[in-house]
């Protein structure tokens, strides 16, 4: 799995590339900590999906401990771009009711701005 | 007339599920294979031939003579590769009084509860719009044409304005699901109903456990040996295979759950297929295969490894146990030898790789205080630890299928013959019907926790059975 990062307008923009599971958090866990914690200027977070074939239990218990880490610095994490088949997952599990799922990142920008 | 239905083929977006051939696919919680014997009961048609394809073994398995349906059936195989029009040509004088061809995979869907006559004097296609479904045909013309040249009628009669029957194909999943849907919500009543019918349009199967915590709402179907854990809601318009799990605060609604399914814990499943690990979207076709047990996952499929933990996990109180009993158990030999007080037969059951095992059967009075001693101390338990040892049974699972009992050998994934089972707390000689639910309560829930709490209960349970039954005998 690959994390890259930019940053745009201020806002931190995380793409992700092959599938979110188990096997990969750790490591997708600590980049994205060692990226935002050295970043004190992000505060809200995109993060892509186009690019994630599928994600498991524990890439999305993942994900909502990252939501806690943007949100308790007062940011927001916003997700783009999911295939259907992540999209699926996210909604068996009820967890598209805790992110807000968008198509791109524009318009994820635009929701941040 | 005579009838041959074509199971070989199979349906594309199945595909991914890993399931084989249409026939045993359930709709509304019954084979589509099973639809069409229904039919073909009230029909009056008895002799049926079956071409089998992949899922030969399967649908044999199921099938079985076709007694259950009031059917002679007859299987015969299909190579891979062969039209399955030229069946005919193999025994051309079966066919001579007419035949009723199910050529593809297509769903008997019933216009109303009675079928009209059988039509007789010409060919009805089952369905127009496709011919390529199958004929019902008693002309000599089309017979003809069928048996020597393997050519099907394109034109004919309407089967659904002859019969009371539209045929419909089921070519996405999205077709499978609809229909599921319309079954559940009533339209099954023109068929046989699956399981018990509590009340209007809610059918639940046998062997099915629900806490007072679940929450169950009509219209749904519910098949057999299904656990749903407290907490969870099912329905309205759910259909949910045997042998299904339904974990803790899962919500499922509109949705198709089939055999054998594991849903994991707080889900919500709304207008989805889900077949084991696989989840099929109906509206887009889209089908997601997820590897991951918290989610979705097969049951009564132990892993290897899972299984390995079993067994070896339980070599060591095995070994501990037939150390322990050995002495006991000869002095208890010896006594029964000496006194005339019992006896040992052979009895053969099926070991967990599902071959006969032959283990010795005490033949002694219940009441006899030796046997008694006997089987409180679980000494007639220890040439079963032996086999154990030689990993032919596992130390904690269910009662071993007696050999006599079943004629065919227990398919592995649902076969976990132990020396130590809850059984055993039952009595000397618990019903089978018990002893199957007991078996399948045990596969469900398979885990080394469930093992360590059978061999706690028996190991302490049959000492305390028999103490009670001493006290009542005392007291009468």
């Amino acid at each position: 799995m690959q994390l890259t990062t930019a940053l745009e307008d201020s806002i931190g923009i995380v793409t992700l590339q092959g599938d979110f599971n188990a096997a990969q958090v750790n490591s997708i866990r600590d980049s994205f900590k060692e990226w935002f914690d050295g970043n004190h200027g992000i505060q809200n977070v995109i993060m892509d999906f186009e690019g994630v074939g599928m994600i498991d239990s524990a890439g999305l218990g993942l994900l909502i401990a990252l939501l806690k880490h943007v949100t308790n610095r007062g940011g927001d994490l916003k997700l783009v771009g999911l295939q259907k088949k992540v999209r699926l997952v996210f909604e068996i599990t009820r967890t598209h009711r805790i992110f807000e799922i968008m198509d791109s990142i524009e318009e994820a920008k635009n929701a941040l701005s | 007339m005579k009838a041959l239905l074509h199971t070989g083929d199979s349906l594309d977006w199945l595909a991914e599920t890993g399931q084989e051939g249409w026939s045993l696919l359930p709709l509304g919680n019954r084979p589509l294979l099973e639809y069409w014997f229904e039919v073909l009961h009230d029909l009056g048609i008895k002799d049926v031939w079956v071409l089998l394809g992949d899922d030969a073994h399967d649908v044999e398995q199921y099938a079985g003579d076709g007694s259950r349906w009031g059917l002679d059936l007859h299987m015969a195989f299909l190579r891979e590769g062969t039209n399955p029009d030229t069946v005919f040509k193999r025994k051309p004088e079966l066919w001579q009084e007419g035949v009723f061809y199910l050529r593809a995979p297509c769903f008997p869907r019933r216009q109303q509860q009675q079928l009209n006559e059988l039509p007789t004097g010409g060919s009805f296609l089952l369905n127009p719009e496709h011919p390529e479904f199958g004929v019902l045909t008693d002309n000599a013309d089309d017979l003809e044409a069928l048996i020597r040249s393997a050519t099907l009628p394109q034109q004919g009669g309407d089967l659904s304005s002859s019969l009371g029957i539209r045929c419909e194909g089921l070519p996405d999943a999205n077709s499978y699901f609809q229909l599921n849907m319309a079954l559940v919500n009533g339209e099954i009543q023109n068929y046989l109903t699956p399981g018990y019918s509590l009340q209007e349009n809610s059918h639940i199967g046998y062997n099915v456990i629900t806490p007072p915590s679940c929450n169950l709402e009509a219209p749904l179907m519910v098949g057999n040996d299904c656990r749903l854990r407290p907490l969870c809601s099912v329905g309205p318009r759910a259909v949910i295979g045997n042998n299904v799990v339904i974990d803790g605060q899962s919500e499922l609604r509109d949705c198709v759950i089939l055999d054998g399914t594991y849903v994991g814990r707080n889900l919500e499943i709304e207008n989805k297929i889900v077949a084991g690990r696989h989840m099929i979207d109906p509206e887009s076709g889209v089908t997601v295969s997820l590897d991951d047990p918290l989610l979705l996952a097969e049951v009564g499929q132990g892993s290897r490894l899972g299984d390995l933990i079993h067994v070896s996990l339980g070599k060591i109180p095995a070994t501990l146990l037939w150390l322990l009993m050995a002495p006991f158990y000869l002095m208890c030999i010896g006594l029964f030898k000496l006194t005339g007080s019992g006896s040992f037969q052979p009895h053969q059951v099926y070991d967990r790789h599902g071959e006969p095992l032959t283990l010795p059967e005490l033949l002694a009075p219940p009441e006899h205080a030796l046997t008694g001693f006997f089987r409180a101390l679980n000494l007639d338990r220890w040439p079963a630890l032996g086999a154990c040892l030689k990993n032919q049974l596992y130390l904690c699972g269910h009662l071993p299928v007696s050999v006599s009992e079943e004629e065919t050998r227990p398919s592995s994934d649902r076969n976990c013959p132990a020396v130590f089972c809850e059984e055993l707390l039952l009595g000397e000689d618990p019903p089978e019907s018990l002893r199957k639910v007991y078996a399948r309560q045990y596969c469900a829930s398979r885990a080394v926790g469930t093992d360590l709490r059978i061999l706690a209960r028996v190991l302490m349970g049959r000492v305390l059975l028999r103490s009670t039954l001493t006290l009542q005998e005392a007291d009468a």
